[in-house]
């Protein structure tokens, strides 16, 4: 029989639905067996592991939730969350399901049938596109000459791929459990494992707005985040410049010693400065009060973190705190942009007759900016949700009689964390998370868009 | 994704078909573990009993858990119990996961404000039979505040309450008596001679901020958290707690500092070098002042909280360390053995022997514990405890919207009447939710 004959004889679609059906069947009437037998061993793959982690046998009377496999008892307790809770009992808990553990597995399992479905797109429209151009009177191609072209063509692609796996699983599966929790109703009077956790909708969106004395301390709290945000951020930034600039002077002498000691603050971690400052500016026992009084500059102890009638003291000091711990994060990055700047833009400076405040102005100034725009965005989103600081030092103090479990120098997300963790409000508090979310990310991306550094990459 | 070898192994069982396995074992609900009625024990598992197998426990203090193992293999020499150290105020969360991972311990410790927690959890089992057995030996004060419905979900263990710490040497310096004061009135009368703010003199120091502390000034005159022993209703808005809080904030005059500066540290470091006559603290504290007091040289009573003149006697609020069997456990039997006991005689023993803690035992059984009678420090919390006020399982907002509402007065931060509706509408909204 010719070639031609058989080639006329199948339209296109014909492999492609095969291989929808099994993979690599198509590939297989497209006679390309080394194909075939790569995307099969995906499909007998995921068959497999079905099979083997679940409960088949013959004559059973299927149930996802006792015979299903991996995939398919994943995917029931991702939409049902379970059918049966346990109970304690004298002999301890009975069995039952764990709506939690019943959603992470299952969330495990969709992102691998999502994973799997790429494989399943690729077979199709492989079997389709290549016998589409055999029928248009194309050359037949061998497998290897196939996977050949394909490591040469995609070769970054295909390196990248154990990374896009493991972001899959790393950072994508937490995300997506933390936005599904605002649409259940996890929280403290519905505990798994002798409870289980239904799928609520939208309830917890409406519960927030029904708490009229929360919106208050929303919207206290976010525009004191976004201060904090934009003034931590400019502050650390602007005194690290200067502290980089000043030391790639060269009047500066020892500029190694001088660069060890501005990093200190930055070696030691955060968590315990917080906590060192914090009993410093105690304000009736620390010794920062005890020290102005003892001088004569103030009359009376001043009551840094703890007077209420004087919130911006406390937000003032934490800023000022703040920025002694951040500035040589910018100070070390600058003064590396700093040696990378050609002598001779200054030299041409010099000899056009600019100062010093000039070629600072027209030339360190501008690199320096267009490398470090994209860092200044993350440090605003790490300020943002600058939980260490606010949380050790201050824990969201002074009190702020109009707040709801929030003091002056709350932060979003100590609020949240006040609220929610220790109450045990888990849906709340993933609802509130992804308002967080949605406000640090548009700030985000539509900043990184507009920086230079990110658009050329 | 798993390694490509599992994968490979897992096409080869689908190509050969060779999945089978037998209908879904779907574990029956075994027999109730049995109950040695002559004995007032339960009866452990083979394994457990013949040293097959061994129990885990979580404590805290490596010194206790070696003191009380060995104690307990002296009664059962069979049994192999293995410890890890968990801190206490840990043990409920990490058991909550270690217990579903499948490796947490058959019984743990923790304190009894986290019991709520670990009742919904399902990381506190009830302890069945032994109820009976522990209502006999200790107060209801104290099986009270571990029951839920009628049952009770853990042991207590040692049972701790604030009291009056005063330092007998300097009162008499300054009062020319080593007795202490039994009312504030005496406390204020003595402050307004002693107080010297500038230098930090304070004739009586504690956490003022919070409702636990506030607690005996409330209930000396007259209120009592959750009046209805009902978690609906904490009380916040009775009248007669208004008058408590005037009374508390009018204290401010000789503790004048912001509640959120009068720090832990501050408070227990004064009264340990000597120089405060007055502190509100726990038996915690006595590690941190025994030293204090040898190397300064005074000495130092324990006495009930001061009252309000003319008011009840100051009550306070039972806090007490328990032992609780895991809901995960596989050896439920084993395991309520060992629970209970560390309230048993021998077991109540090591505890004090190797914490200085006070068994949550009955006064008369307490006695019997060797060196126990001749502590005074001892005794004077026990006599607080006396007077101690049983509190239901109590969630964690209570402690929240009541902190607020005593950190709201002490600080001024509003009146008496809008902290407590502040604090009943708060607590309203989070029971609510």
């Amino acid at each position: 029989m010719s070639t031609t004959a058989q080639r006329s004889a199948l339209s296109a679609p014909v492999p492609g639905i095969a291989s929808a059906l099994v993979w690599g069947a198509g590939q297989l009437i497209n006679r390309q067996a080394g194909k075939a037998a790569f995307f099969f061993v995906f499909f007998a793959g995921a068959i497999g592991w079905e099979v083997s982690s679940g409960n088949y046998y013959a004559g059973m009377e299927f149930t996802a939730r006792s015979n299903g496999g991996f995939f398919v008892k994943g995917l029931w307790g991702l939409f049902t969350l379970g059918s049966q809770p346990r109970q304690m009992t004298i002999n301890g808990l009975t069995e039952g399901d764990n709506s939690i553990v019943l959603m992470a597995n299952g969330l495990i399992a969709l992102l691998t049938l999502a994973l799997l479905a790429v494989m399943w797109i690729w077979s199709i429209r492989d079997a389709v596109r290549y016998r589409a151009r055999l029928n248009a009177g194309g050359e037949r191609e061998r497998s290897r000459d196939y996977f050949r072209q394909l490591w040469d063509g995609a070769f970054a692609y295909i390196v990248l791929s154990p990374g896009l796996v493991l972001i899959v699983f790393m950072s994508v599966l937490p995300v997506l459990f933390g936005i599904l929790v605002a649409f259940t109703d996890y929280n403290r009077d519905n505990l798994p494992p002798k409870n289980l956790v239904n799928w609520v909708g939208l309830d917890n969106f409406a519960t927030i707005l029904s708490v009229p004395a929360w919106t208050g301390t929303f919207f206290g709290v976010l525009v004191w985040t976004f201060v904090w945000a934009i003034f931590a951020t400019a502050s650390t930034y602007a005194f690290g410049f200067l502290q980089a600039v000043l030391l790639s002077s060269r009047r500066v002498r020892f500029p190694r010693v001088w660069r060890s000691i501005f990093l200190l603050p930055w070696a030691v971690p955060a968590i315990v400065s917080a906590l060192v400052f914090r009993s410093m500016f105690n304000g009736q026992f620390g010794p920062i009060s005890q020290f102005l009084v003892d001088i004569g500059l103030t009359e009376e102890r001043i009551y840094w973190f703890t007077d209420p009638s004087m919130p911006n003291v406390a937000r003032g000091v934490a800023l000022l705190i703040n920025l002694w711990l951040g500035f040589p994060f910018f100070m070390a990055l600058i003064g590396g942009v700093l040696t990378n700047i050609p002598a001779t833009y200054y030299e041409a400076a010099r000899i056009d007759g600019a100062g010093p405040v000039h070629q600072l102005r027209y030339i360190t100034l501008p690199v320096v900016h267009r490398t470090v725009a994209p860092l200044l965005i993350l440090a605003f989103v790490s300020n943002f949700n600058n939980f260490g600081v606010i949380y050790f030092l201050t824990e969201g103090g002074p009190d702020n009689a109009d707040y709801r479990f929030a003091g002056s120098t709350d932060l979003l997300i100590t609020w949240l964390f006040k609220l929610t963790l220790d109450n045990r409000l888990y849906n709340i508090g993933a609802v509130m998370s992804l308002v967080i979310f949605v406000i640090v990310g548009t700030i985000s991306v539509w900043n990184l868009n507009r920086s230079k550094a990110i658009r050329e990459l | 994704m798993r390694s490509k070898g599992a994968l490979a192994v897992a096409a080869a069982a689908a190509l050969t078909l060779a999945a089978c396995g037998g209908p879904a074992e779907e574990e029956e609900a075994g027999s109730d573990i049995e109950w040695d009625a002559e004995a007032q024990q339960y009866v452990m598992e083979e394994e457990i009993a013949s040293g097959e197998a061994a129990l885990k426990v979580w404590f805290e203090e490596d010194y206790l858990a070696e003191a009380a193992i060995a104690a307990f293999n002296e009664e059962y020499p069979d049994v192999k119990v293995e410890y890890e150290l968990v801190s206490k105020v840990d043990a409920v969360d990490k058991m909550a996961l270690a217990g579903e991972a499948g490796n947490g311990a058959d019984v743990y410790m923790t304190v009894y404000d986290r019991l709520a927690t670990a009742i919904e959890d399902g990381t506190a089992a009830p302890i069945g039979e032994y109820q009976n057995v522990l209502t006999e030996r200790m107060s209801e004060t104290f099986t009270g505040v571990v029951s839920q419905d009628g049952a009770m979900y853990a042991v207590p263990t040692t049972t701790e309450s604030i009291a009056l710490m005063y330092n007998e040497t300097l009162l008499e310096e300054l009062t020319g008596s080593p007795e202490p004061a039994a009312t504030w009135e005496e406390i204020v009368a003595l402050a307004e001679d002693y107080n010297d703010p500038a230098a930090n003199r304070w004739t009586i120091r504690f956490l003022s901020g919070e409702i636990y502390y506030a607690y005996s000034v409330l209930s000396s005159l007259g209120w009592e958290a959750y009046p209805k022993g009902n978690v609906d209703n904490p009380g916040f808005d009775e009248p007669v707690l208004a008058e408590g809080l005037e009374y508390y904030a009018s204290l401010r005059d000789i503790w004048n500092v912001p509640s959120a500066d009068a720090t832990w540290e501050t408070i227990e470091e004064a009264f340990a070098q000597g120089e405060t006559p007055y502190v509100i603290t726990g038996p915690w504290s006595f590690s941190t002042f025994d030293p204090g007091a040898e190397e300064h040289g005074f000495t130092y009573g324990v006495t009930t909280l001061p009252a309000v003149d003319g008011g009840e006697p100051a009550g306070s609020l039972a806090g007490m360390n328990v032992t609780a069997v895991s809901g995960y456990t596989e050896y439920p039997a084993a395991a309520r053995v060992f629970a209970n006991f560390m309230a048993s005689d021998a077991g109540a023993a090591v505890v004090y022997g190797a914490t200085g803690q006070i068994p949550a035992l009955n006064e008369d059984l307490l006695s019997g514990i060797e060196g126990i009678g001749d502590d005074p420090h001892v005794a004077g919390i026990v006599a607080q405890s006396q007077q101690a006020h049983l509190l239901p399982q109590v969630p964690q907002y209570f402690w929240e919207t009541g902190n607020t509402m005593i950190v709201d007065v002490w600080d001024g931060l509003s009146s008496v009447e809008d902290a407590q509706a502040k604090a009943a509408d708060g607590y309203a909204e989070l029971h609510g939710l």
